[in-house]
């Protein structure tokens, strides 16, 4: 029965095709492998529906503020390793002016004469510059009706392609974009507590675009952090703001021809939340809230216990992987960093592709520029860094009775010492610098593989698993990208163990740490 | 994936729908595992992808995106069970046939109706979507082990009754 899904392959519906930009040749080749199936009409429809609550901007993600803000965000956040109490810690700020904001604003609603204001505009807006950040604050004409709207380019520079969906999305030719998103209508703008806050900004150029006040943002160190560009119109009497937005790398001339071309419609009335409407949102946002700030209370008990030393394997102990009823042992048999990839097989390599244009002519890598961020995200230092492979020869050996299906693959945790000379989670991180575009030491994965069977199409996925026999020993060898000044900053731990690390919103630390299935040191 | 995952927690709206795009299918099965109708399954996946894209930022692993992504799909599921459990008897629930696997599917959930909830939905994702025991115990958060249990525990259970294909073509 299973193979009957075989047959349901390589059509979708037109919209959902042309619904992406950057990914669409992700999309090709998932078309292209055959693993495209046909979903009932009602599952698609359903699924289109959520997309544009999401592309219209009804949907927003916690704490989210603006782009720029995320980007910020993401950086500070993108190691794995580390805790959110840096963005938690923006974030709290940022709700606390927000929450001053609003106070403000209601002043302002309740002792400027609704006649003055209520037949001429929407909305008043004001701005405040305070460093990097820049916050709009929006004091509403609740007397009038909040608006929908629809937005049109007459100028589409060249190579893209005409926004057919009417989602305010325009894609080029070599994954440049431009979107129109979201439309803050007056009641989005209630719903947001009145305000836009934008941080990380370098530069903000006032201007008219299509006959609106505007604003061109431009982001501190745009160009090494690959940085998007946004622009925002402000129509005080038709009561809405728009914000485009367009990725890294399209000519900023076309894009300020683009945003002096739109044409926007009416298409329809909104309406502002009900107070009961209003209240639930807010209770499910503190519950949240209140949730992920438990989630960090526990994450940092966790720092302070640390990894247990009888969870820390040497070279030749052997990693019992106890939590199933069905275990394997894995052992590190031997290990060396070696400097070139000479002798290893390009067709073992789990994405060959990424190391393109980082090799050099015997093999070895090249330098790249590394930033080392704190644990708030915040830039310490700035270096190039020196790479090498890491080999690592291991042995896991199945317990069971049935045949196992095993994922072979191991990932690198970086460490730091505690006062007591035990390990603990590093929290601080090293990264790329964006401008870089390097996914070579993406998540610490190993990258390279000797035993891999599943190979060829969707069944990539699975590249570092393989099917055992009942009391199977397996010999095989991972290699792994690393810095050469960083090689005794980490553990080794199978893929597929120690997943509870990450569950501090619902287990304890201490509940964590018992459950941790172990490490293996290269250094013991 | 873990590239896109990344852009979707800065906020790109597009990386995060291609996401959605390439795990519909799976998302797809386990609904499918647990929820008789169609429409029910649409609710549930439409109701994850807005979950998802709102707490995406609370995702600490790139890599689990999927699995998280899964459970919070299964607790939507659950969602809709016990409101219609709370609404309707579940011989009442109405039941639309899935068109791409014909008559089968509905005599298999009436072959595994003795069954327990649970054990019922592990039998449809291993049996009728081809889900691994791997998968399937990372999605329901069991061990590997209680799904291998659960499913020759059932087979027993349902021994004389499941003559047919269905164990046939199984793995087991």
């Amino acid at each position: 029965m299973r193979d009957s899904r075989e047959t349901y392959t390589g059509r979708r519906k037109p919209s959902v095709e042309s619904g992406g930009w950057a990914y669409a040749d992700e999309r090709r080749a998932s078309v292209k492998n055959g693993r495209e199936e046909i979903l009932p009409q009602v599952v698609e429809d359903r699924l289109q529906e959520a997309y544009e609550q999401i592309r219209r901007g009804e949907i927003r993600q916690m704490n989210r503020q603006t782009d720029l803000d995320m980007e910020d965000s993401y950086r500070g956040r993108s190691n794995r390793k580390r805790k959110m109490t840096g963005r938690k810690g923006r974030g709290a700020g940022k709700s606390g002016r927000s929450f001053a904001g609003a106070a403000a604003v209601l002043a302002l609603v309740i002792f400027i004469p609704s006649a003055v204001y209520a037949a001429v505009v929407y909305f008043q807006k004001s701005e405040h510059r305070e460093g990097d950040a820049l916050t709009y604050e929006f004091a509403l004409n609740y007397e009038l009706t909040p608006g929908e709207y629809r937005v049109k380019a007459d100028y589409i520079p060249e190579g893209f392609a005409d926004d057919e969906d009417g989602d305010g999305k325009y894609y080029g030719e070599n994954e440049e974009w431009i979107t129109i998103m979201p439309i803050y209508t007056t009641a989005e703008l209630d719903r947001i507590n009145n305000e836009i806050t934008l941080s990380g900004i370098d530069e903000v150029k006032h201007t008219e675009l299509s006959g609106m006040e505007a604003d061109v943002v431009t982001p501190g160190d745009a160009e090494r952090n690959r940085s998007n560009t946004h622009i925002f119109l402000f129509n005080e009497e038709e009561g809405y703001v728009l914000q485009i937005v367009a990725g890294y790398g399209i000519d900023k001339k076309e894009l300020l021809k683009f945003s002096d071309s739109l044409h926007v419609e009416r298409i329809g009335d909104g309406s502002y939340e009900t107070e009961e409407e209003k209240a639930k949102r807010q209770q499910e946002e503190a519950d949240s809230a209140s949730a992920m700030l438990e989630g960090e209370k526990r994450w940092d008990a966790l720092m302070a216990l640390g990894i247990p030393e009888e969870k820390i394997y040497g070279v030749g102990e052997e990693l019992r992987v106890e939590n199933y009823d069905q275990p394997c042992g894995f052992t590190v048999t031997d290990y060396a960093f070696v400097d070139s990839m000479e002798g290893f097989a390009e067709e073992n390599f789990f994405d060959f592709t990424r190391f393109e244009g980082w090799l050099n002519g015997d093999k070895t890598l090249r330098p790249y520029l590394r930033q080392h961020l704190d644990k708030e995200g915040a830039v310490i230092s700035e270096e190039q860094a020196e790479q090498e492979f890491l080999r690592v020869d291991l042995k896991v050996h199945s317990y069971v009775d049935a045949d196992p299906d095993v994922a072979l693959d191991f990932a690198l945790q970086y460490v730091t010492k505690t006062e007591d000379g035990g390990l603990t989670w590093a929290e601080d991180s090293y990264e790329p610098v964006p401008s870089e575009e390097y996914f070579l030491q993406m998540d610490d994965s190993s990258v390279w593989f000797d035993k891999a069977v599943h190979v060829n199409g969707g069944e990539r996925s699975h590249f570092f698993f393989r099917d055992m026999k009942a009391g199977e020993e397996l010999e095989y060898t991972l290699l792994f990208v690393v810095d050469k000044d960083r090689e005794e900053d980490f553990l080794l731990y199978p893929r597929s163990v120690n997943n509870d690390l990450w569950q501090t919103e619902s287990m304890t630390a201490e509940e964590i740490r018992d459950g941790l299935e172990g490490y293996i040191s290269l250094q013991k | 994936m873990e590239l896109l995952v990344k852009k979707a927690k800065r906020g790109d709206a597009e990386a995060f729908i291609t996401l959605m795009e390439e795990n519909k299918q799976s998302m797809y099965k386990v609904a499918r595992g647990f929820l008789r109708s169609e429409e029910d399954a649409a609710d549930a996946m439409a109701e994850t992808v807005l979950n998802c894209y709102e707490k995406i930022g609370c995702l600490k692993e790139s890599a689990y995106f999927k699995t998280w992504m899964i459970r919070i799909l299964i607790n939507n599921c659950k969602d809709i069970l016990q409101r219609q459990r709370r609404q309707m008897p579940a011989e009442d629930i109405p039941e639309r046939e899935d068109e791409r696997y014909g008559d089968g599917i509905s005599e298999f959930r009436e072959l595994i109706e003795p069954l327990g909830e649970q054990d019922r939905s592990i039998f449809t994702l291993y049996y009728v979507y081809g889900m691994k025991v791997r998968e399937i115990a990372s999605y329901m958060e069991m061990k590997e082990s209680t799904v291998l249990s659960r499913l020759k525990r059932g087979r027993e259970a349902l021994r004389d009754e499941m003559s047919g294909s269905y164990v046939k073509g199984g793995r087991l």
